[in-house]
């Protein structure tokens, strides 16, 4: 076998080396050998030399990060429609459809006294489309208490949150007349920032945005719509299991 | 493992924090591809905060069950060979060394003495002035195989060119290298 070429010896340094032979020829070949130790060496010296930027570098990247991302979706509101526009239209027209839907029912129900549908499925339905709808509100609060106040709604935003505003509006009314008071609350409270978000001048002055913050933070609405959120997405997750539990007890 | 936790989904469904988390997660990493690109502080964080700009933009086109550290990786690399690119085209030069801009936790945190500092000093600007003659792509493969240590198959994918084309960049890579360095391999 010839000398093991230069290249040869680069991806056997780096263990991308497929010709056969060639650790038997560096065995019993001194020159080879002595030109592999010195390119080794040469390549050993090429060492990382990182500067360590610290724990919280993550934390740093992201607060430079968040106004750029902002800018860059050119909407102070409403993050998902960032993300994916014609998915969040979509279902904000799907939570629109569903509210009125059981708002009518629950009406009908009032009015007539009869209704084909079960108090059972209803409920989980309500409660399964208000989850999704405070999840939406959620993102929207957050984005307006983290955003800079110089920053306008675009049309497509302010369209969003007006959607949002009657969205609410029909939940609302459907929880009140089910008697679910807890999420009609949660409903309710929210139901005014976001009129007050819907009413707000674009650009917002930042005492008008301090001011609303204020009011969503002291009010703990976050908070209030995030747990109620989550309750109402839980709640329906488990609904299956007393139909397992059946079965085993059949088994038994 | 990104693709298992969701975080990726989580973020193209719009939940903000969810990206944040991913930032956060990933800056390090990015930040040290960076870093290894382009040899200066002040270019790798502005690489950084461009891969996460466009990986932002991007993300409705991510497949949630892929490997998310992987595909910000890829994006890194293209924001790094656009950075070369630029820098070329302005015929600027940064030394390696030059850390201006750094943070205090950001300097070097090994300081085995002065002489293995100087050394050391010296080796990278060796280093820098032979990977700063080759080509954004070249510099590029020598990189994700030297430090990143990715096979050059993979670094073909990423670089969408041949692999091939990969191996003559080491090959260049490692010629210019030992042309820079090659006095520093023997002590006298």
């Amino acid at each position: 076998m010839n000398h093991v070429s230069d290249e040869q010896l680069v991806l056997l340094y780096y263990g991308e080396a497929t010709e056969p032979g060639l650790e038997t020829h560096l065995a019993g070949c001194p020159t080879c050998r002595g030109a592999r130790d010195s390119l080794r060496a040469l390549l050993d010296s090429v060492r990382d030399d990182v500067p360590e930027r610290g724990a919280a570098y993550g934390a740093r990247v992201w607060e430079r990060l968040a106004p750029r991302l902002r800018e860059s979706t050119g909407a102070r509101v409403i993050r998902p429609s960032a993300f994916a526009p014609r998915f969040a239209l979509a279902a904000i027209a799907a939570s629109v459809l569903v509210a009125a839907f059981l708002a009518g029912r629950f009406w009908q129900q009032a009015d007539k006294g009869a209704d084909p549908i079960s108090a059972s499925s209803r409920e989980r339905v309500l409660h399964l489309a208000v989850g999704d709808h405070l999840q939406r509100s959620q993102t929207m609060l957050t984005e307006l208490v983290n955003s800079s106040a110089t920053e306008p709604v675009s049309a497509r935003g302010q369209e969003r949150v007006e959607e949002l505003v009657s969205t609410n509006r029909l939940y609302r009314q459907t929880a009140s007349r089910s008697g679910d008071a807890a999420v009609a609350e949660v409903l309710e409270q929210l139901e005014r920032v976001l009129v007050e978000v819907a009413r707000s001048p674009s650009p917002l002055s930042a005492q008008e945005q301090d001011s609303l913050r204020r009011r969503i933070e002291g009010q703990g609405l976050l908070f209030k719509v995030r747990v109620m959120g989550a309750r109402l997405r839980e709640q329906e997750r488990p609904r299956e299991l007393p139909v397992a539990d059946n079965r085993e007890r059949k088994r038994t | 493992m990104e693709g298992t936790d969701g975080a990726a989904a989580r973020a193209q469904e719009g939940e903000s924090e969810a990206f944040r988390d991913l930032v956060e997660r990933h800056s390090d990493r990015v930040f040290r591809l960076a870093f290894r690109m382009t040899g200066n502080a002040h270019d790798a964080e502005d690489v950084v905060q461009e891969t996460f700009l466009r990986a932002y933009r991007a993300l409705s086109r991510f497949d949630a069950r892929a490997d998310f550290a992987t595909w910000v990786h890829r994006i890194a690399v293209n924001c790094a060979i656009d950075v070369l690119r630029a820098r070329k085209r302005r015929g600027e030069f940064r030394r390696a060394d030059d850390a201006g801009g750094l943070e205090p936790d950001a300097l070097p945190s090994r300081n085995p003495g002065p002489e293995a500092d100087a050394l050391r000093a010296e080796t990278r600007r060796g280093v820098e002035t032979a990977l700063g003659t080759l080509s954004a792509k070249e510099r590029a493969a020598f990189v994700l195989r030297h430090f990143e240590q990715m096979s050059v198959e993979e670094i073909a994918r990423t670089l969408q060119v041949g692999s091939g084309a990969v191996k003559q960049s080491v090959f260049r890579a490692v010629r210019k290298l030992r042309r820079e360095l090659a006095p520093q391999e023997r002590p006298a």
